[in-house]
This record gives C-alpha cells, sequence and structure tokens, in this order.
C-alpha cells in the first residue's frame, strides 16, 4: 500500500471521526503512567532483546497498544500487568520473526573501568548466557518474579496460563538458571 | 510428590529485594539457606536479577513520554486516515472501472455510424487546414490530456 501524503493526511482529517484516532487516555494520566512503567518496562524490553534500538521501538509500540485499547482496569497493577504482557507478546513476535533466540548481547553495555564495575559485568554475562539457554516463557517467569517482583497471579496474567502453573514453571526454571550461574562460575 | 517451593522464598526474596543481604540476614535465615536447596537456588537468582535490574535501570536511556506520545497521535491519525481513504480508494477504481465499461458500450452502438468517417483518408490531399486539425487532436491527445489528468490527481 503506498504511503499517505501530508496533505492527503490534512484533506481527509476533518473526515476521520474522533473514535478512529483516538488513544483512549489523556496525556497527562500517560505522563504518569509512563513516568512510573516506562523504565522498568525498557529495561525487561532490553533485557529480552539484547538491543537498546529494539527495546525503543518495542516500548513506542507496547504504549500504543496500551493506548488504543478501550479497556477498563481494575487497579495501577493490573494495568502493568497488561503493559508486560504486550511487551512479552511483542518480544516473542520478535524472536519468531528473527528466528533468533539470543537474549542478551554486550553491545551497548557501558565499559567498566573500576574494579566494582567489572565484577557486575561478569556476573551480567553469566546471567545473560545462562538465561539464553532458558525458555522464552522461563524468562519471562524470572524476569517478573526475581526483577520486578511480581506474584504468581501477576506472573500468570501476563503470562496467560493459570496461576496454578506458574509455581512449577518458576521451580524449573529457577532450578536450571541457579545450575547454569554455578557452572559458569566454576 | 516433589517438593517446588519452600515457605521462607518470600522472605529471602525480600532480603535480596531491600539490599539487606548479606550484612543484616538474621542468622537462623542463613542458616535456613545453606541448608533448603530452593532457597539456596531463590537467592542465588534474585541476587542475579537485582543487581542486573539496578545496573540496567541506571543505565537506562529511555525516550521522553512527550516523544512516545506524539508518535502515538500521529500514528493513530495515520491509521484511521487509511481506514478511511480505503472504501474512497475503492469507489474510485469501481468509478473508473464503470466509465470504462460505459465507454465501450457507446462505442459499439456508435460503431456502424463512426466507421465511414474512422477509414483513413488520403493524407496527401489534405490542405492546410485539415493538417492543422488533426496537428491539435494530437496535441490535445498526446500532450493536454496527460497534463490534465496529472493536474487532476496530483495533491495540491
Amino acid at each position: 500500500m503506498r504511503d499517505i501524503t501530508l496533505s492527503e493526511l490534512q484533506r481527509l482529517e476533518p473526515i476521520t471521526t474522533a473514535a478512529d484516532d483516538a488513544l483512549f487516555m489523556d496525556q497527562d494520566t500517560f505522563q504518569a503512567l509512563y513516568d512510573r512503567t516506562a523504565r522498568p518496562l525498557w529495561v525487561y524490553l532490553f533485557r529480552r532483546t539484547g538491543d537498546s534500538q529494539a527495546a525503543d521501538d518495542l516500548l513506542q509500540e507496547t504504549y500504543y497498544r496500551l493506548l488504543r485499547t478501550r479497556a477498563v482496569y481494575e487497579s495501577e497493577a493490573h494495568r502493568k500487568n497488561y503493559l508486560f504482557r504486550i511487551a512479552s507478546n511483542l518480544v516473542n513476535d520478535l524472536h519468531r520473526r528473527r528466528h533468533d533466540h539470543v537474549v542478551l548481547s554486550e553491545e551497548n553495555e557501558p565499559a567498566s573501568t573500576d574494579a566494582d564495575a567489572a565484577g557486575r559485568s561478569v556476573r551480567h554475562t553469566d546471567l545473560s548466557r545462562a538465561m539464553a539457554q532458558l525458555k522464552p516463557r522461563q524468562r519471562d517467569a524470572l524476569w517478573l518474579a526475581y526483577a520486578e517482583g511480581s506474584t504468581h497471579e501477576e506472573i500468570a496474567k501476563v503470562l496467560g496460563v493459570k496461576a496454578a502453573s506458574i509455581k512449577l514453571i518458576l521451580f524449573r526454571a529457577r532450578r536450571k538458571l541457579a545450575k547454569l550461574m554455578r557452572g559458569a562460575k566454576s | 510428590m516433589k517438593t517446588v517451593e519452600c515457605l521462607r522464598e518470600m522472605e529471602v526474596m525480600e532480603i535480596v529485594g531491600c539490599g539487606r543481604w548479606p550484612d543484616q540476614c538474621p542468622e537462623e535465615l542463613r542458616i535456613h539457606i545453606s541448608a533448603c536447596a530452593i532457597c539456596k537456588d531463590v537467592l542465588d537468582v534474585a541476587l542475579a536479577f537485582h543487581e542486573d535490574r539496578e545496573t540496567a535501570l541506571r543505565d537506562a536511556q529511555i525516550p521522553s513520554a512527550g516523544l512516545v506520545w506524539w508518535r502515538a497521535e500521529l500514528r493513530a491519525r495515520q491509521e484511521a486516515v487509511r481506514r478511511v481513504s480505503r472504501p474512497i480508494t475503492l469507489v474510485e477504481v469501481f468509478g473508473a472501472a464503470a466509465g470504462a465499461g460505459i465507454g465501450i458500450a457507446l462505442l459499439s452502438r456508435a460503431w456502424p455510424w463512426l466507421k465511414p468517417f474512422l477509414s483513413l483518408p488520403d493524407f496527401a490531399t489534405f490542405s492546410y487546414l485539415q493538417w492543422s486539425v488533426v496537428a491539435c487532436f494530437a496535441v490535445a491527445i498526446f500532450v493536454i490530456a496527460p497534463l490534465a489528468m496529472y493536474l487532476a490527481l496530483s495533491d495540491d
């Protein structure tokens, strides 16, 4: 399909109804939501894609989809879960498109100078490599549980699985990750 | 049945989450962790994620809320315009097809009447006036008509 020119956009603008181009949130509410959620969401996207540009793009897409969804949220936590669910689906779609299971890369990591930062970098690399060997659902579950501090119910909503199965998913993923990290250290 | 959770997992996660590990961890919990395989895994994984997240949060450079909002608004508007312009394009295509059909039908009806006029004349006998009429038609067909079409269909 051909691109729409600016003049076409201006000419047709009055024809579009409010519902067609509506964002279902006002700018102030969005600003407040963004301030609370954007940073952890970006970190999640960055850690899942290993690419800051991809994380930026997916962050934009995640908020766009949220803004275009006419939904009633029971609470802030519900809205945050929904946001992470969109993000998780987008990352999985991206990985499917790329046929690429590399979780993290070091390309955007700042160069470490002091010993503490160097140690952090080594630990991060261990975590990255270990995470790369897990299934996408296991990575999501672990990140949400141990980085975001989400409850089992919240994780279940994000992953779209039953809350009862989260315990087992977490147990298996955690055991595998811990084993891989210990193996990397030794 | 295999045990997949320990009742003290949450305590371990809280200690890590609050940055109280290892200095401010109660001795009794420390002993439990060293004896419990599940809590040991929880501690290792939670520590790794906690540190990784803190580092990434500190270094994250995210786009501003205003920019994200502006892009979302622009895209929503473009999508709305696309939706609105889709039926217009369909109507245009349908109109062109109908016009062509009507033209062909009229031409076929008028063909017996037009046929004598369309037989090629003897150009050698043409006067200057007749040549100028032919030239005017040629200019109209090859220059003015495409130009008019371009002006009618272009943006501004």
